[in-house]
């Protein structure tokens, strides 16, 4: 593994972003070159922040200081936030997903005005966060093309005065919970087992995957569904972790194929992050991390995508510096893999000094928790963080959002294949189907509103993954624009989120038998 | 030979070294004559004690040394001997060194575990030391509960674990107030400090040790004020 940021220079910038003496917060300090940070609001009292890019291509974030829920969209003017719900207490902070139109939805145990607490999920409307009933506490959700809500949760159920624990999976379909207790993990005398964590993306066929940790075993699962049922599966047996938090991370590249990164304790005092493909002799998993340090320390609470180049994964790296576990440098480590394996940089250059362990007066802390990062069309990261910035009671402590590079959908391309290949202009079929594969962009970059086949707009449109459409158009009406010939072109009009245009060709056979 | 239950309730327990001592033990007496055998035989005579409190609605206070001990002082291996545990609902401990030490011991193979079952708000505040002390090694983990109790203002912790217990689990203590919405003071990131980390800068915040479960959701005075809501949210 090939280290893009030396030893030497990490010392130097650690003791740049170490100053400021008492009475001043640090200075957020990100990385290497070209990365960039920017806070989305600042508040005590840590909590995992969500992020996801909109089908307009914007960066979004669900954040949630104690007792609140707040979703925030970033725009020229900065961070334009707006309240969701009340939650009971502090620490947690539910679940994002955007839409195949545009609306985000927000999964979260929420706090009403009278009566207990509730998982509720909430929808962005044009009348603001409107609530509709959840099922279980907590948990990761995802929106299909359908619009259907697939969430999955870690679930305790009573038995005696026991607990039976399950993995819970419910999609919301026509207004109505469908629930599938898809896995069980075992019986204990607790109602909360402490570090389980789980995810659940929908794949182009709008089916659901789930990546897990099953405490109990002791493994991390993968969860699938296809038209015969649920399969689950042992990605990797790695025992107990241990660590509560978001430690582990699932995504899809554009064939569908899941690509999994997760913490593993190395040892009493040492953890590493891994990353896991599943090929077809079944999973294979690799360190990612940087070795652990001597006192103690490694990688954590990982965050994977895929682009186009092939996986990253953003983590945190906590080194203990002292024997006594009181000070330590805790970064984010962006780690890429490409031909000659994984290389990394520092996203970020935090640290963590406690000095007196009962006294949180003397802290000084920079310290980044929760990364959770998306890729945007051109490969770019986002990644939203929370991040324990204070010395002593200043404090800059809050969500950021981290980023690096630019991205235009003006650099990007789309490719048209038009079916049927040819076309009988004496026949009565419905529709003309265009496939648009786009390159450079995601298929969440297109307006869909916007596709026209020479003249003639689409009648339906929908995503089939990351980089494909679909759409339909009037056979009658597209026929009508098309003369005979061995060759003929068609042209498809668009338009990206941001209001440039693309334009994408094919070519088909054009007969009228008879003649 | 074990002394029945010991049910404490109403009490104000006050100015002493020990408020509650529940404790396992032995004693044993020497050159114990028997009775009815002549000529008189002799012998070494232990008299085991397993300690179990109840303890409802007591004030447990200025106590020089622990408001409620529960320990093994055990020296001879009795594999089957019940453990030393008490029951606490709606006590008051408060202004002691410690508020609760919890701590068994071992004998050859035998570990003399120790257990606590300290739930439906109980106040454990303002203790010198530690409100609630955890020997890792020698405590039940399944059995002890610390549930729903305010836990506040004890000067060196609110709950303090010895170390890493045996086995993968931790123990727990869910559904208390620590006195901060932001949740207790627990500073030290995993894996180094295990296994949860919520820095949480409200000076109020209840500093806590490492090595026990606390959940998210439990950082709010929403749990005491609702004892209705508590029953049906809580236990999620």
């Amino acid at each position: 593994m090939r280290r893009l940021v030396l030893g030497l220079l990490l010392t130097a910038l650690l003791a740049v972003s170490v100053e400021g003496g008492a009475g001043s917060a640090p200075t957020p300090s990100p990385g290497v070159p070209g990365w960039t940070i920017e806070p989305v609001a600042t508040f005590g009292g840590s909590s995992p922040p969500q992020l996801a890019v909109g089908t307009d291509g914007v960066p979004q974030v669900l954040y949630c200081p104690v007792g609140q829920a707040w979703w925030a969209n970033r725009s020229d003017a900065g961070w334009l936030p707006e309240y969701v719900a009340a939650t009971p207490g502090g620490g947690g902070c539910g679940a994002l997903a955007v839409g195949p139109d545009g609306a985000p939805r927000v999964y979260v145990y929420s706090k009403p005005v009278v009566g207990p607490a509730a998982a509720m999920l909430w929808t962005r409307t044009p009348a603001g966060w409107t609530p509709s009933p959840g099922t279980v506490p907590s948990g990761s959700i995802a929106v299909d093309s359908q619009g259907r809500v697939h969430m999955v949760a870690e679930e305790a159920v009573p038995n005696g005065t026991a607990y039976d624990h399950y993995l819970h999976f419910a999609v919301l379909s026509g207004g109505v919970w469908q629930v599938t207790r898809l896995d069980f993990m075992g019986t204990t005398g607790f109602a909360f087992i402490g570090a389980h964590w789980e995810q659940v993306v929908v794949d182009s066929q709008d089916n659901p995957r789930v990546l897990y940790y099953d405490q109990l075993r002791g493994d991390v699962r993968y969860a699938s569904r296809n038209e015969t049922g649920w399969r689950v599966e042992v990605v990797e047996h790695i025992g107990a972790l241990n660590i509560a938090g978001r430690e582990g991370s699932l995504a899809l590249d554009v064939a569908g194929n899941p690509h999994a990164a997760y913490t593993v304790r190395t040892g009493p005092r040492t953890s590493e992050v891994r990353y896991a493909v599943r090929g077809s002799a079944g999973w294979a998993s690799e360190a990612v991390s940087r070795p652990p340090p001597a006192y103690g320390g490694g990688g954590l609470s990982p965050s994977v995508a895929v682009g186009a180049a092939g996986p990253v994964v953003l983590y945190g790296f906590n080194e203990q510096l002292t024997a006594i576990p009181t000070s330590f440098n805790y970064d984010l480590i962006f780690a890429a893999k490409g031909p000659s394996g994984w290389e990394d940089e520092i996203a970020y250059d935090g640290h963590l000094f406690l000095n007196v362990l009962s006294d949180p007066s003397d802290d000084d802390l920079d310290a980044p928790q929760f990364p959770a990062m998306v890729l945007d069309h051109c490969g770019n990261p986002h990644a939203a963080v929370y991040l324990n910035n204070r010395v002593g009671a200043a404090t800059n402590s809050g969500v950021y959002y981290l980023t690096k590079g630019e991205c235009s959908p003006s650099t990007a391309t789309a490719s048209l294949r038009v079916e049927p290949r040819t076309m009988n202009l004496k026949s009565q079929g419905r529709w003309v189907t265009a496939t648009v594969t786009v390159d450079g962009a995601t298929a969440a970059d297109v307006d869909l509103s916007s596709l026209v086949l020479n003249g003639v707009p689409a009648a339906w449109a929908r995503r089939l993954n990351d980089t494909t459409l679909l759409a339909k158009f009037p056979r009658a009406e597209v026929a009508a624009t098309l003369p005979e010939g061995k060759l003929v072109t068609l042209t498809l009009t668009g338009s990206w989120n941001d209001g440039e245009g693309f334009t994408a060709t094919d070519a088909i056979r054009v007969i009228r038998p008879g003649r | 030979m074990c002394p029945p239950h010991s049910p404490f309730h109403d009490n104000v327990i006050e100015g002493g070294t020990v408020g509650v001592n529940a404790s396992a033990s032995e004693e044993t007496f020497y050159n114990c004559r028997l009775a009815g055998i002549d000529p008189p035989q002799y012998h070494d005579q232990t008299w085991l004690y397993a300690g179990h409190a109840d303890l409802a609605r007591n004030y447990i206070g200025n106590m020089t040394a622990e408001g409620v001990r529960v320990r093994s002082y055990m020296t001879v291996s009795y594999p089957s001997f019940p453990r030393a545990h008490v029951e606490a609902t709606r006590n008051r401990i408060e202004d002691n060194v410690h508020g609760i030490h919890l701590e068994g011991n071992a004998v050859g193979h035998t570990t003399y575990t120790v257990y606590a079952n300290l739930s439906d708000n109980n106040t454990v505040a303002n203790n010198a030391q530690y409100g609630i002390y955890v020997d890792a090694a020698t405590v039940d983990l399944v059995k002890l509960r610390v549930w729903w109790n305010d836990v506040r203002d004890n000067t060196a912790a609110g709950l303090y674990v010895t170390g890493d217990p045996p086995g993968p689990d931790y123990f727990h203590a869910e559904c208390n107030w620590w006195n901060s919405a932001g949740g207790p003071y627990d500073p030290i990131p995993p894996p180094a400090g295990e296994p949860d980390w919520n820095d949480n800068p409200d000076p109020n915040a209840q500093p806590v040790s490492d090595y026990f479960w606390y959940r998210d959701l439990d950082n709010d005075p929403y749990w005491l004020q609702e004892p209705s809501l508590t029953a049906t949210s809580c236990k999620l």
